[in-house]
C-alpha cells in the first residue's frame, strides 16, 4: 500500500493551457505577412520579419500571463486545498469530538439515572418488598425522562425478569437474562456494566444494556437494574449531527472484535466491523486521531476517530477523498477559465500594443521610402506622445535637415556642373588653341621651309654666276691687261668691284635670313667669354692703329651665345670701323642693371652719327654714311636688332656727330 | 713628293670647269685633271665603266666634287664612293658654292675629307684651288690602291 502523505499531487492543467497559447501565437505571426496599408501609401515590404514585433509581444505577454496565472492559480488552489483539507479535518475532528462527547454525556446521563435509581433506598425497599407497582412506577419515571433508555427493567439475582418500566407491555416478564453477558458481568463484578449491544428481547430493538446491581443493606446483590440504551436513538442523534453531505459518522464498539453501533446505513447496525475497513479497525483501538488512507484508486480518504468516554465506543467519521476536494475541482475549473480569459486578454492587448507600435513604424517606413524617392516635403503625423512620437518628430526633423542638405547638395552639384562645363569650355578652347597653334606652326614651318629653299637657291644658284663673272673678270685682268685700254681696264675694275659687292650683299642677306630662321638655343651664357672671343678675333682680322679696349665685368645671361656673338661682332666691328680715323680709338664695353634687365653698351669715340636719322639706323640696307667713307652693306645693325628682338630685348643708340656713338641693347636676366 | 696623280673634277657648269682648270694651270696641275659632268660619269670613271672602260687604271689622288649636279649629285656620289669597298678610301673634297649647313652636315656625315666653298672673289678662288691641288695631288699621301 502506498505510504500516507499530507500533500497531494500536482494539478495537471498547465500543459493544456500552454499548448493553446503557443498555437495562437503562431497563428498571429502569420497575419503580419499580409501587406498593410498605412500612412497613405500601400507598403509591401518584401522582407517579411520572421520574428516580427507582434508575435514577440504576444509571446511575451502570453508567457507573462500564463506564468502569473499559473503561479497564482497553483498557489490559490494549493492554498485552498490545504485550507479545505484543514477545514474539513478540523471540522470533522470537532464534530467527531462533539459527537463523542455528546454520546458520552447522553450515555452518562442515562447511566447516572440508572445508578441513582439503583441506589435509591425507596427503590431498593420496593425491590426487596417485592412491591411491583412502586418499582414499576419508578422505572417508568426514569424511562420517561430518558429518551435514550429504550427499556428499563429489574431482574432478580437469578436473572428472571421481575419489573419493567414498560409495565404490561414488557415482553420479558418471567423471562431470563442469565445468558446475557451484561447480566453475568454486572452480577459477577458487582458493578454497573455496560453491555455489548444486542437485540433486546424485551422490545426487539437494538440496544446496549446497562446493568446496575442493586444491593441490600448487607451488600448483597438482590437484583440487577437493566436499562437498554437505544442504538437507533443514538444513530439518529449522531446522524442528526449532519456532519456533511459526504461524511459518514458511525459509532463502533470495540468489544467482540468490533461492532457497528450506529451507522447512517441502518443495515449495518450491530454488524461486525468489516475486516477490510482500515478506518473501522483503527477506530477500535480507541485512540483519538485521524487517518488518511486509500480505499480504491488514488483518492485519499479521511477518517477521524474520537473515543466516547466511559464506554468502549468510538466515533468514526469517514470522509471520502473525492468529496474532500470536490469544491476544489470546481475552483480549479474556474481558475483555468480565468487564466484562459487572462491569456486571451493578454493576447488581445498585446496585439493592440504591437499594432500601436507597428502602425507608426510602418508609417515611418513608408516615409523613408517617400524621402528615398526624393520627396523632401513629406512629414509624419505625430500621433502619440511616447517614444514613437519622439521618433516621428526626430524623423521629421531629419527630413527637414535632409531637405536642407539636399538643397545645398543640389546647389553644389549645380556648381560642380557649372565648373565642369567651364573646364570643358576651357578644354575645348585649349584644344582649339592647340589646333590653331599647330596649324600656325605648320604654316610657319612651311613658310620657313620655303625660305630655306629660297636661301639655298640664293646661296648656290646666285653665287655661281657671280663667281663666274668674277673669275672671268680676273682672268681678263690677269691675262689680257696689256691688251685693253685704260678705260677697258677701268671698266673691268668696276665690274669686279660690283661683283664683289654683290657677293657680300648676298652673303649678308643669307646671314640675315638665317638669323631670322634659326632656332634660338638659349642657355646661360658667360657674356665675358663671348665678348672676349669676339674682341680677340676682331683684333686679329682687322688691322688698325691701337685701340683702347675698356671691358667691364659682364654678367651671365640667358641667350643664344652664337647669335650674341654675331651681335658683338657687328657692334664692335662697327665701333672699330667708325673709330678708324681716330689716332686713339677708345671702345668701351659695359653693362648696367635696369628693372631686372641687363643693358649692355658699346661706346666709342668715333665719328658718331646724326641723331635725327637714328630711327633709320637699324633698318635693312640703311646706311647713314656714304660708301666712300665707310664700307658696309647696312645690314649689320638690322641683324643685331632682329637678334635682340628675338631675345625679347631692345636696341637703341645715341650719338653725337664727331664725338662718338653708344649702342645699347637690353636682355632679360 | 711622288709623281703627280690624277685629279678628278666633277662639275657640271662649263664656266666653273674652265675657271677651275685655269686655277690649276698655274702649277701645271691641269694636265692631270679628268673632268666628269655629273655623278653618273663620276662613278663610271671610278669604276672604269662606260666611256672610261679603257682608261688608265688606278684611283685619282683626289675627287673635287660639286654638290649640285644633274642626274646624281655630289652627296649621292659621296655615298656611293664611301659605300664601295674599292673606293671608300678615296679622298673627296666638296668644292661647291653652297655653304648651306645641311650640305656641310650631310657631307661630313658621309665622310667627306674636306669641304671648300668656292669664294666669289676669283683671286681667292684661284688660291684655294691651287692649295687644294698641291696638297692633295702632291703633298698628301694617297691611300694605297685596293
Amino acid at each position: 500500500m502506498c505510504p500516507v502523505r499530507w500533500r497531494s499531487g500536482e494539478i495537471p492543467i498547465m500543459k493544456r493551457g500552454k499548448n493553446t497559447k503557443s498555437s495562437q501565437a503562431e497563428r498571429s505571426s502569420s497575419t503580419l505577412s499580409e501587406p498593410v496599408e498605412h500612412g497613405g501609401t500601400a507598403l509591401i515590404d518584401p522582407f517579411i520579419p520572421v520574428f516580427g514585433l507582434t508575435p514577440r509581444i504576444i509571446g511575451l505577454t502570453v508567457s507573462i500571463a500564463l506564468i502569473t496565472g499559473a503561479l497564482i492559480g497553483l498557489t490559490l488552489i494549493r492554498t485552498s486545498r490545504d485550507a479545505l483539507y484543514a477545514h474539513i479535518l478540523e471540522s470533522n475532528v470537532t464534530i467527531a469530538g462533539l459527537a463523542a462527547q455528546f454520546a458520552a454525556h447522553y450515555i452518562h446521563a442515562a447511566e447516572s439515572s440508572l445508578q441513582l435509581l439503583a441506589a435509591r433506598p425507596a427503590f431498593i425497599r420496593a425491590v426487596l418488598e417485592k412491591d411491583l407497582e412502586e418499582a414499576e412506577n419508578r422505572l417508568a419515571q426514569v424511562l420517561e425522562i430518558n429518551e435514550l433508555i429504550d427499556s428499563i427493567s429489574v431482574y432478580d439475582a437469578q436473572g428472571t425478569g421481575w419489573a419493567s418500566g414498560l409495565r404490561d407491555r414488557w415482553q420479558n416478564r418471567g423471562g431470563t437474562v442469565m445468558d446475557r453477558e451484561w447480566f453475568r458481568q454486572s452480577l459477577s463484578f458487582g458493578k454497573p456494566y455496560f453491555g455489548i449491544p444486542l437485540i433486546s428481547r424485551a422490545t426487539g430493538n437494538a440496544v446496549a444494556v446497562y446493568g446496575v446491581p442493586i444491593f441490600d443493606e448487607q451488600g448483597d446483590i438482590v437484583a440487577v437494574l437493566a436499562g437498554g440504551f437505544s442504538l437507533d436513538v443514538l444513530s439518529t442523534a449522531i446522524a442528526d449531527l449532519n456532519v456533511s453531505k459526504y461524511a459518514r459518522a458511525s459509532l463502533l464498539d470495540s468489544r467482540q472484535r468490533g461492532l457497528v453501533i450506529a451507522h447512517p446505513d441502518p443495515g449495518r447496525i450491530l454488524t461486525p466491523v468489516a475486516g477490510e475497513e482500515k478506518a473501522e479497525l483503527q477506530a477500535l483501538t480507541g485512540e483519538k486521531g485521524i487517518m488518511e488512507f486509500r480505499t480504491n484508486g488514488e483518492v485519499l480518504d479521511l477518517a477521524v476517530f474520537a473515543p466516547v468516554q466511559g464506554v468502549p465506543w468510538s466515533v468514526l467519521i469517514l470522509v471520502p477523498g473525492e468529496t474532500i476536494f470536490a469544491p476544489l475541482v470546481d475552483l480549479t475549473g474556474k481558475a483555468v477559465i480565468y487564466v484562459a480569459l487572462l491569456v486571451l486578454l493578454a493576447v488581445v492587448l498585446s496585439i493592440l500594443l504591437a499594432h500601436a507600435i507597428i502602425r507608426p513604424l510602418r508609417r515611418l517606413m513608408s516615409g523613408t521610402e517617400e524621402i528615398g524617392r526624393g520627396n523632401m516635403e513629406y512629414r509624419i503625423e505625430v500621433k502619440s506622445h511616447d517614444e514613437i512620437g519622439q521618433l516621428s518628430r526626430a524623423f521629421n526633423r531629419m527630413t527637414g535637415d535632409l531637405k536642407a542638405i539636399t538643397a545645398s547638395r543640389d546647389e553644389l552639384n549645380r556648381e560642380i556642373a557649372e565648373r565642369k562645363r567651364a573646364s570643358e569650355e576651357i578644354r575645348k578652347l585649349n584644344a582649339e588653341l592647340e589646333d590653331r597653334v599647330t596649324k600656325r606652326t605648320a604654316l610657319l614651318e612651311a613658310a620657313n621651309k620655303e625660305l630655306e629653299a629660297f636661301s639655298y637657291t640664293v646661296s648656290h644658284d646666285l653665287r655661281a654666276p657671280l663667281r663666274h663673272v668674277s673669275g672671268y673678270v680676273n682672268l681678263l685682268n690677269e691675262r689680257f691687261r696689256t691688251e685693253l685700254t685704260e678705260k677697258g681696264n677701268h671698266y673691268l675694275d668696276a665690274i669686279g668691284d660690283s661683283v664683289n659687292q654683290m657677293g657680300t650683299l648676298i652673303d649678308n642677306l643669307l646671314k640675315f635670313s638665317r638669323t631670322g630662321r634659326t632656332e634660338l638655343r638659349i642657355a646661360d651664357s658667360d657674356m665675358n667669354e663671348i665678348v672676349r672671343a669676339v674682341v680677340d678675333s676682331l683684333n686679329q682680322d682687322i688691322p688698325h692703329p691701337s685701340i683702347e679696349w675698356i671691358v667691364g665685368n659682364l654678367p651671365n645671361v640667358s641667350c643664344d651665345a652664337s647669335m650674341l656673338s654675331l651681335v658683338w661682332q657687328n657692334l664692335l666691328g662697327n665701333a672699330i670701323k667708325f673709330t678708324r680715323t681716330r689716332d686713339r680709338a677708345r671702345i668701351e664695353i659695359g653693362v648696367r642693371e635696369e628693372n631686372g634687365e641687363a643693358v649692355f653698351f658699346v661706346r666709342d669715340n668715333g665719328v658718331g652719327f646724326d641723331m635725327r636719322y637714328a630711327k633709320k639706323l637699324f633698318g635693312v640696307f640703311q646706311r647713314l654714311h656714304p660708301m666712300e667713307e665707310f664700307e658696309g652693306t647696312g645690314i649689320g645693325l638690322a641683324n643685331v636688332r632682329r637678334i635682340i628682338l628675338r631675345h625679347g630685348g631692345r636696341v637703341w643708340a645715341e650719338a653725337e656727330l664727331d664725338k662718338g656713338a653708344a649702342f645699347y641693347f637690353s636682355l632679360r636676366k | 713628293m711622288v709623281e703627280l696623280r690624277t685629279i678628278l673634277l666633277a662639275e657640271d657648269n662649263p664656266k666653273d670647269v674652265e675657271l677651275t682648270l685655269e686655277a690649276l694651270a698655274d702649277h701645271n696641275l691641269s694636265n692631270n685633271v679628268v673632268v666628269v659632268r655629273d655623278g653618273v660619269e663620276t662613278m663610271e670613271y671610278l669604276r672604269q665603266e662606260g666611256k672610261f672602260k679603257l682608261r688608265k687604271p688606278g684611283n685619282p689622288a683626289v675627287i673635287l666634287l660639286d654638290v649640285k649636279m644633274p642626274r646624281m649629285d655630289g652627296l649621292e656620289v659621296l655615298r656611293e664612293i664611301r659605300g664601295d669597298a674599292g673606293l671608300s678610301r678615296l679622298p673627296v673634297v666638296m668644292l661647291t658654292s653652297s655653304r648651306e649647313e645641311q650640305d656641310l652636315v650631310a657631307s661630313y656625315d658621309l665622310g667627306v675629307n674636306a669641304y671648300v666653298v668656292k669664294p666669289v672673289d676669283f683671286k681667292d678662288f684661284i688660291s684655294a684651288v691651287k692649295q687644294l691641288g698641291i696638297f692633295w695631288a702632291l703633298i698628301n699621301e694617297a691611300p694605297p690602291q685596293m
